[in-house]
């Protein structure tokens, strides 16, 4: 099941549940005429095939818990403008910092190939190690979508005629979103080529082509070079002013099938002054060692 | 679809954290957002009132760099050996065009260069200083009819002011980014430091308007890790 919103994914299993209770109710009791035999109703199958990842809950990584963001913008501060088409402003992650995105929208395990499952065993083994992995977030390079919004640094939106500028503090991250196809480079880069339209007020951005593969957050969750990244995007006036992103990650290479999450981003005025992110300093100097205790991480032969 | 000067609704008057007035843009000022790019490529400022009046340990400072440079040793500049950020004043030197964006709370440079970014603050708030300074310092500005007034201070000492004058953690940088026609931006910039020069000195940096295109994506150490210069190296 895919939702355009986890509110009304809520409801929906909300009703989903409330449906199926009731079925429940209506059939025959175990025990009595008609029903199954009495004692207790069998269990259902524990699916035990991803125990060995050990993954965290949802939301909480490896690397550990960082608090969520938090003082309400007051009510008398700047207003985003009521076009719901202009998302212009700055925008921050509202969730704490999430280091594994291991559930999809209806809070199912991502359907990860076995590939998948054997490489992120590697990657949360590293850590567990305390030998992590060099990835691009520790060489100073942009690492692509969804780990570059989910961080919990600004990031400012432009929007002109035929483009739509993203503009992320943390590595000093650029995305371009051509909305004129035509526009768009052919060639492959880190954070991928984004292309977007309208779909009624949901600004619909289908980002591909990445240089490398990447990382979707900070424990390794993979996606491949050739991954397609659709994020459904929207203004939400429910209280504060925020930004709805679903993300759907169409990856065959690690995922049996197409799966969806969605974050919220709060609309924070006073956040359009960046503070300077700099991290080429230390990575740059040459004379330490840039790789601060990370390892190279085997290849997976996923190169495009 | 919006003006680009609408990003905000001016709903309210103030600031989120602290009671701040906001900005008023005046539509002259609209015309400064746009793609930029310097006229004249350059590694160096030139000043405009005479030599750059080096105190005696600046001097020395400024001598070894230029040394330096002529034997092809860069580990004095961390732009060039590092592909840290070159600061303020010496983004306006990077070859790359650069977008502003005009918005009542913020003026925001957008590089093509290494994907760097400096916000110019409208809302006049206070700042303290902070403990260590960032390499764009912290730019507080207002209008003044078309032109942005800006003050930069609170500057990182570990970045140059070109690509051989050091400057002190005292510096503040006073500009004043005008149009002198509808295609040509000018940067007039004020430099001062005690700890360095003996006087406030002057320099300017002229832009061409380009046509609004995407940035391709710079990646500096890639640049770095392939040979090539982080900027390039262009005679004084």
């Amino acid at each position: 099941m895919r939702c355009s919103s986890s509110p009304v994914c809520a409801v929906t299993l909300g009703l989903a549940l409330a449906l199926a209770s009731t079925a429940f109710a209506q059939a025959p009791p175990p025990g009595g005429p008609g029903g199954p035999p009495g004692g207790a109703p069998p269990a259902p199958p524990v699916d035990h095939s991803f125990d060995d990842l050990k993954l965290p809950p949802n939301g909480v990584g490896l690397g550990g818990i960082f608090p969520p963001l938090a003082t309400p913008v007051p009510p008398n501060a700047p207003q985003p403008s009521p076009d719901p088409r202009n998302l212009e402003g700055a925008w921050v992650h509202t969730q704490s910092l999430v280091f594994s995105i291991n559930q999809d929208i209806d809070g199912i395990r991502p359907p990860y190939t076995p590939r998948a499952h054997k490489l992120l065993a590697k990657r949360l083994k590293s850590i567990a190690d305390s030998k992590p992995f060099i990835n691009a977030s520790s060489t100073c390079h942009p690492p692509g979508l969804p780990w570059q919004q989910d961080l919990n640094f600004p990031f400012l939106i432009f929007q002109s005629k035929n483009r739509i500028d993203v503009l992320y503090q943390e590595y000093h991250g650029l995305q371009t979103i051509y909305m004129n196809p035509a526009d768009a480079p052919k060639t492959r880069s880190y954070m991928g080529t984004s292309i977007g339209h309208w779909d009624g007020n949901t600004l619909v951005v289908v980002t591909k082509g990445m240089k490398n593969p990447i990382w979707i957050d900070v424990d390794g969750t993979p996606a491949s070079a050739n991954a397609v990244i659709t994020q459904r995007i929207r203004k939400v006036k429910d209280g504060p002013w925020s930004l709805r992103i679903e993300t759907t990650l169409d990856d065959p290479t690690y995922y049996t099938h197409p799966w969806s999450w969605v974050r919220d981003y709060a609309w924070r005025p006073e956040d359009q002054i960046f503070t300077e992110y700099d991290c080429e300093t230390q990575v740059g100097d040459k004379t330490n060692n840039s790789n601060a205790g990370l390892v190279p991480e085997p290849p997976d032969d996923d190169k495009p | 679809m919006m003006s680009n000067l609408q990003g905000c609704a001016l709903a309210g008057a103030m600031m989120a954290a602290s009671a701040v007035a906001l900005s008023v843009v005046p539509a002259a000022a609209a015309s400064i957002e746009g793609t930029w790019k310097i006229s004249t490529p350059a590694s160096s400022f030139t000043p405009t009132n005479g030599p750059i009046p080096f105190t005696a340990d600046t001097k020395k400072d400024y001598e070894d760099n230029q040394a330096s440079l002529v034997k092809g040793d860069f580990s004095f500049d961390r732009t060039q050996s590092r592909c840290s950020s070159p600061g303020v004043p010496r983004l306006s030197l990077t070859p790359l065009p650069f977008r502003i964006w005009v918005r009542p709370l913020a003026v925001t440079f957008q590089y093509e260069w290494n994907r760097l970014t400096r916000t110019v603050d409208l809302t006049g708030r206070k700042f303290d200083a902070p403990f260590a300074g960032p390499a764009i310092g912290i730019s507080q500005g207002h209008w003044e009819g078309g032109a942005l007034v800006i003050k930069g201070q609170y500057f990182s000492e570990d970045t140059l002011i070109d690509d051989a004058v050091p400057h002190s953690d005292s510096m503040v940088v006073d500009e004043r980014l005008h149009l002198k026609g509808a295609n040509t931006l000018e940067d007039d910039f004020t430099i001062t430091d005690p700890d360095s020069f003996t006087r406030p000195w002057h320099t300017k940096v002229t832009y061409t308007r380009q046509p609004d295109q995407a940035f391709a994506e710079d990646i500096c150490l890639d640049r770095l890790n392939t040979g090539q210069m982080p900027l390039p190296m262009i005679k004084r």
